[in-house]
């Protein structure tokens, strides 16, 4: 492993101002199980580690009827998974949750962590914008609030500013008649990366779809709301040739590469798929809620 | 055989009690405190010329002990086949991973650190990545100086880069081929997988005040590895003794030196203990893969599903270091798979590359071509409108039959598995739900001549002075209960208690020459060693009964601790009391040998010379659903039959054959190595897909019990035999269930789109 | 530079001076002399190092030492009580669940978390538990086996 300094905050207010000071040569570790691979491969050699997890306040999660869902940075993805208000208000993100790595990956991982990675296959990040989340930033010039889909800029790039770190994420409460799915496909059955993943939430009345959030992952550098096939699907209902034709859509949106996981081609054919798949399935359990 | 006999039963292997309390020593747990931390320098390119190295600022870093390279080392060469390796690069590396100097420090932090300060200009040259290029004429040549490597035997290439290659032919295949009612013709390919050990390559050495080195090496070949570091190290035996350790794993691995020159050499030059534990990611680059092949094969039947004629090819990319095909004749001719065919032509070619190299991986060789000739007999038969399994049966191999590589085959119970898989299909039925379905494919292992030259094994049975027994063999237990199984023939010939009899293995200056433990003939060939030991005990047991008792050899009988007469039992004496009175006796202590029997043996063996006695022949069935939108494969249902010649411990032929499907599944399903220009993209167990938990259907199986001749009880090997036909028997579901030929392994979601797409 | 800090495993606190850089696995492995913790990928995708920290199972390899201070860790080597084997132990011994043995002990130790956590698993959930735990011999099936069979044992099924 690389050798570094050791910096372990016990407020945000240090762990903003240490950041600050040595920006650039400090990489920021909450679940560690991306970070110290890396460190250990010798791919990035940073002076200092500041470890987030003796910050005080930087974990779990709070759910307030009509508010919406509070989930600290440093929440374990194992926490997500099995909160059972989690399960209750948000299923798609307890489904995404349990589809990422193992239990022992889970139990360190961190919801703060699979966000500011920003891998573009990561497994919350679709869950989360298509419930229209927020990330809430801490900062040396203050806190603001992001939406979730202006935060990734690209594989391994934010929108953290120097100094700045990702303290909550915020997801609102869903109207009634809503309800989602996080449909991922992969090669292995479990412990694998998504080749694509997709995550769609739809709001019914009166039998149409009043409102839905698609989003995909590994399908682009950064994860993606295919606007189009929402646009596709708004005020309409949902009948089998216009969910065709939102995968179509999400598939036209969709920059895929080639890498070991998977040839774009192949991955673009399964946006159209799974976009569809996720959209009637969003569709059956919203109806049924 | 007696009632209480303990062959067939199913005893727990004693070496379980201690892995479950995490107490066995594996490679570097048993390091000393004090002991210096190695690290290697690999090579970043696949093919560079080694312009400059500089060591002396890794020598300088404080903790750093030793720093050695190429010039450290005896220029000689060595190798498992074919002697094309060093220990270091010298002038110029082959591969990606090549070792390029190792250092040794008081911890790895500093060791990681040493390699940093190492700088080597290097001057690439263009690779060559494939076997088609390779062969090409003008390309760039992997090894300039081939034909100066020892020993020959494999190297009947000579021209380029093709090492070795093989023609196979009998009958007239062109004139064959005009008569066939159905020709079909592929092509197929499979690409370099990983034998995925959990453990990854360790091993410690150290040397006394004498010089004398001691090895501690999770290798499955001590003597091999012992022969080989000798070699490239200008050691003599006596200066090196090798201790097998706990093995977390072997799958091919661990055949031959890997790490262990280097370690070996650290230690010399640092007269410290060393230790090396390759990281994952060296795992992936600094050992070797399943070879990749390509094989073009054309299949000609008649009407009636009689198979006439077989032509095919098969080229292999052995990498930049031939770890791989020792013999290519028999490799090549399992491309007409477990089948009477007439006639065949064969070609066989071996490549080097500039790819990291290839060696032995379970069931080494026989997966690829058997994918090739088991998918075209399914799409021969489906032409013929005819049953696969009803082909098969047609065609199979029977006792007495000559196979491709010119040898009788006994003891065939081919055509048992194949009614065996019939049975069960009958009984499951055709599923109903859609894109489901069965697919069926044989397998065949071991198909070895008898070598009158006799077993290359050899043991030692002790008897102790209680009565209980020591056995001292060179076989190594991978985990697959080999030393169980060698301790449960020693108790069953002398008629003791399971747990009367212990173990000293594979140590080099302790216990006799071992081959190797591999090959699936551990059991059939250093078991029938272990039986002449154990039967040479009893003799010598018997014998000194005889005089004590003074009752004739042959009507003394040997059971529950004692040797009695068989017409007085109460005229006995306990198997204690003959070891102790033999310290004091002219015989000597009881120590039987397994050279005793030998010559008989080997006279039988000279008989049958030539001969197959342990084939293996295997049918698997597996049910599948596929996914037609996304290509996505799930095995739902998965069932064996295999000749296992006769199972000595049931339990354990069970976890083989359950260990080696699931191994298959990987290959057939989502095991690739991504390799691209000669580098490695997925060297992790991430993105290497090895099964989980949650890969794996529900496996039911049907042991044949065909006994050979000259396997204990007669056993056949177990483990290789079911990774063999898992690829395409999974590739026959997929066809059964929605029309598609997949004709590449793996048998990935995106191939199964394209084929998909590609039905006529 | 390196911190006094005290890790407590199997129920016995250790003080060790630590890098900040060193990973609990290689200092219980390496400082404390537990290796019944293996090493198979230290990158978190064997699971062959899994311990059992404040009663959730992780990755050995992926905590760093100094963050496991005061924090109660449990590995493979702390199961068995006074000689006697763990239900789990037993059952893996019993039903051929182990071969080459390197996955055992965190293989193990992923059990009990799972039956700590659900004492009476089915089968698909024994397979999801362990799912990150690679075990390249058994095919997992005596595996499986063994671990519900300490699961009934531990917890017999109603009448």
């Amino acid at each position: 492993m690389v050798r570094f300094e050791y910096l372990e905050p016990t407020s945000l207010g240090e762990a903003v101002s240490l950041v600050d000071r040595h920006w650039g040569q400090v990489r920021v570790m909450a679940g560690g199980t991306d970070l110290l691979v890396r460190l250990k491969q010798r791919v990035i050699r940073p002076q200092y580690v500041l470890n987030l997890k003796r910050v005080p306040g930087l974990d779990g999660l709070t759910y307030a009827k009509g508010q919406g869902l509070r989930i600290g940075a440093l929440t374990t993805i194992r926490t997500i998974e099995t909160s059972p208000v989690v399960k209750e208000h948000y299923p798609v993100l307890a489904e995404a949750a349990g589809m990422l790595g193992s239990v022992q990956v889970r139990n360190l991982a961190t919801v703060g962590g699979n966000l500011c990675n920003a891998s573009p296959s990561a497994e919350m990040p679709p869950g989360l914008l298509a419930y229209g989340a927020q990330a809430r930033i801490v900062g040396p010039k203050g806190e603001r609030t992001v939406p979730l889909d202006q935060f990734f800029l690209g594989p391994g790039q934010t929108c953290l500013l120097q100094g700045d770190l990702l303290a909550e994420v915020l997801v609102p409460e869903s109207a009634p008649k809503t309800a989602g799915v996080y449909i991922k496909l992969s090669p292995r059955a479990a412990m694998d990366c998504a080749v694509v993943g997709v995550a769609a939430v739809v709001t019914l009345e009166d039998g149409k779809c009043k409102d839905c959030r698609i989003a995909l992952g590994a399908v682009a550098p950064t994860p993606l709301r295919p606007r189009s096939a929402e646009d596709l699907l708004r005020g309409k209902p949902l009948d089998p040739g216009l969910r065709e034709r939102a995968g179509q859509a999400a598939m036209e949106e969709a920059k895929p590469i080639t890498d070991v996981r998977g040839s774009a081609e192949y991955r673009k054919e399964m946006v159209k798929v799974l976009t569809r798949r996720a959209v009637q399935q969003a569709f059956q359990r919203a109806m049924a809620s | 055989m007696t009632a209480t006999s303990l062959i067939g039963q199913s005893i727990v292997k004693p070496d379980a009690r201690d892995k479950a309390l995490g107490r066995t020593q594996y490679g570097v747990d048993l390091k000393p405190r004090d002991a210096l931390v190695a690290k290697v320098l690999r090579s970043p390119h696949p093919h560079a010329r080694i312009l400059r190295m500089d060591v002396s600022k890794a020598r300088q870093l404080p903790g750093v002990v030793a720093v050695v390279t190429a010039e450290d080392t005896p220029a000689v060469h060595y190798g498992r086949w074919v002697h094309d390796r060093t220990v270091f690069a010298r002038d110029k590396v082959r591969h990606v991973g090549e070792p390029v100097a190792a250092v040794a420090a008081v911890d790895e932090d500093t060791a990681e650190e040493a390699l940093d300060l190492i700088s080597v200009e290097y001057e690439q040259i263009p690779e060559v990545v494939d076997p088609q290029s390779a062969m090409a004429p003008g390309a760039p040549l992997v090894h300039e100086d081939m034909a100066s490597y020892g020993p020959s035997t494999v190297r009947r290439g000579g021209q380029g880069n093709i090492l070795d290659q093989t023609v196979i032919s009998a009958g007239d295949v062109e004139k064959a081929l005009a008569q066939c009612d159905v020709v079909q013709r592929q092509s197929y390919q499979a690409p370099a997988t990983h034998h995925g050990t959990i453990q990854t390559h360790e091993a410690v050495a150290s040397v006394d005040a004498t010089g004398k080195v001691t090895l501690w090496s999770a290798t499955k070949s001590a003597f091999a590895v012992r022969q080989t570091v000798c070699l490239a190290l200008g050691l003599p035996m006596s200066r090196l003794r090798l201790i097998v350790t706990a093995m977390g794993g072997d799958f091919g691995a661990r055949g031959t030196a890997v790490i262990e020159p280097i370690v070996v050499l650290l230690a010399l030059k640092t007269h410290r203990p060393v230790a090396l534990t390759l990281t994952r990611q060296e795992e992936f680059t600094g050992t070797s893969y399943r070879e990749p092949a390509y094989m073009e094969l054309e299949v000609g039947a008649k009407k009636d599903g009689t198979l006439l004629a077989v032509r095919g090819k098969y080229t292999i990319d052995t990498g930049a270091y031939h770890d791989s095909v020792g013999h290519l004749r028999p490799n090549t001719a399992m491309l007409v798979g477990p089948y009477r065919v007439p006639n065949f032509h064969l070609e066989g070619f071996v490549v080097y590359t500039n790819n990291v190299p290839r060696g032995h991986v379970r069931a080494p060789r026989a997966p690829y071509p058997i994918f090739a000739i088991e998918s075209l007999i399914d799409a021969v038969a489906d032409k013929l409108g005819m049953d696969p399994v009803e082909m098969r049966l047609k065609n199979a191999v029977q006792n007495g039959d000559t196979v491709p590589i010119g040898a009788v085959v006994e003891h065939v119970g081919f055509t048992q598995t194949l009614q065996a898989v019939s049975a069960h299909l009958e009984k499951e039925g055709k599923p109903q739900a859609p894109n489901q379905a069965w697919g069926v494919a044989a397998g065949q292992w071991s198909i070895h001549p008898i070598e009158s030259g006799g077993p290359t094994s050899a043991a030692y049975v002790k008897v102790n002075e209680d009565g209980t027994a020591v056995l001292v063999t060179g076989v190594a237990d991978q985990g697959a209960g080999q030393h169980a199984l060698m301790a449960q023939i020693v108790a069953e010939v002398l008629s003791i208690p399971y747990d009367a009899v212990s173990l000293v293995a594979a140590d080099t200056d302790l216990t006799p020459y071992e081959q190797a433990t591999g090959g699936s003939r551990t059991t059939y060939r250093a078991g029938t060693t272990v039986r002449l030991a154990a039967e040479d005990a009893r003799r010598q047991l018997i014998s000194l009964a005889s005089e004590r008792l003074k009752v004739a050899g042959a009507d003394l009988g040997m059971e529950g601790g004692k040797v009695f007469s068989r017409e007085a039992p109460e005229v006995s004496v306990t198997l204690a009391a003959l070891g102790a009175a033999s310290l004091g006796s002219r015989g000597g202590p009881i120590m039987g040998s397994s050279n005793a029997g030998r010559a008989e043996l080997m006279e039988a063996m000279a008989k049958a010379h030539g001969t197959v006695d342990g084939p293996i022949y295997c049918c698997h069935a597996a049910q599948v659903e596929v996914d037609p939108e996304t290509g996505q494969v799930k095995v739902l249902k998965y069932f064996v039959a295999q000749d296992v010649g006769r199972a000595l411990n049931p339990k354990l032929v069970e976890a083989q054959i359950q260990g080696g499907v699931v191994f298959g599944l990987g290959g057939a399903l989502t095991e690739a190595v991504a390799e691209q220009q000669g580098h490695v993209l997925n060297a992790n167990l991430l993105d290497y897909r090895q099964p989980v938990a949650t890969s794996v259907p529900p496996i039911e199986m049907t042991l044949i019990e065909e006994p050979s001749q000259f396997g204990p009880w007669g056993a056949k090997g177990v483990g290789e035999p079911p990774t063999v036909p898992v690829g395409a028997a999974i590739a026959n579901a997929i066809f059964r269930a929605v029309g598609a030929r997949v004709t590449t392994l793996p048998l990935t979601p995106d191939r199964v789109v394209q084929a998909l797409k590609n039905r006529p | 530079m390196k911190q006094l800090i005290s890790l407590k495993v199997n129920g016995t606190t250790h003080e060790v001076a630590v890098e900040p850089y060193w990973t609990l696995l290689n200092v219980i492995r390496d400082h404390l002399g537990l290796t019944g913790t293996k090493r198979g990928c230290d990158s978190g995708d064997c699971g062959a190092c899994t311990v059992i920290m404040n009663g959730k199972p992780v990755n050995s390899c992926l905590v760093l030492a100094v963050d496991a201070r005061d924090r109660d860790i449990l590995t493979i080597e702390g199961l068995a009580q006074d000689g006697k084997l763990h239900p789990l132990q037993e059952a893996f011994i019993e039903k051929g669940g182990i071969q080459c043995g390197y996955c055992t002990p965190g293989m193990i130790m992923m059990a009990k978390a799972l039956l700590d956590e659900n004492p009476r698993p089915t089968e698909a959930q024994v397979r999801q538990a362990i799912a990150g735990n690679l075990c390249r011999c058994t095919g997992y099936v005596k595996i499986v086996e063994a671990i519900l069979a300490a699961s009934e044992a531990m917890t017999p099924a109603k009448p």
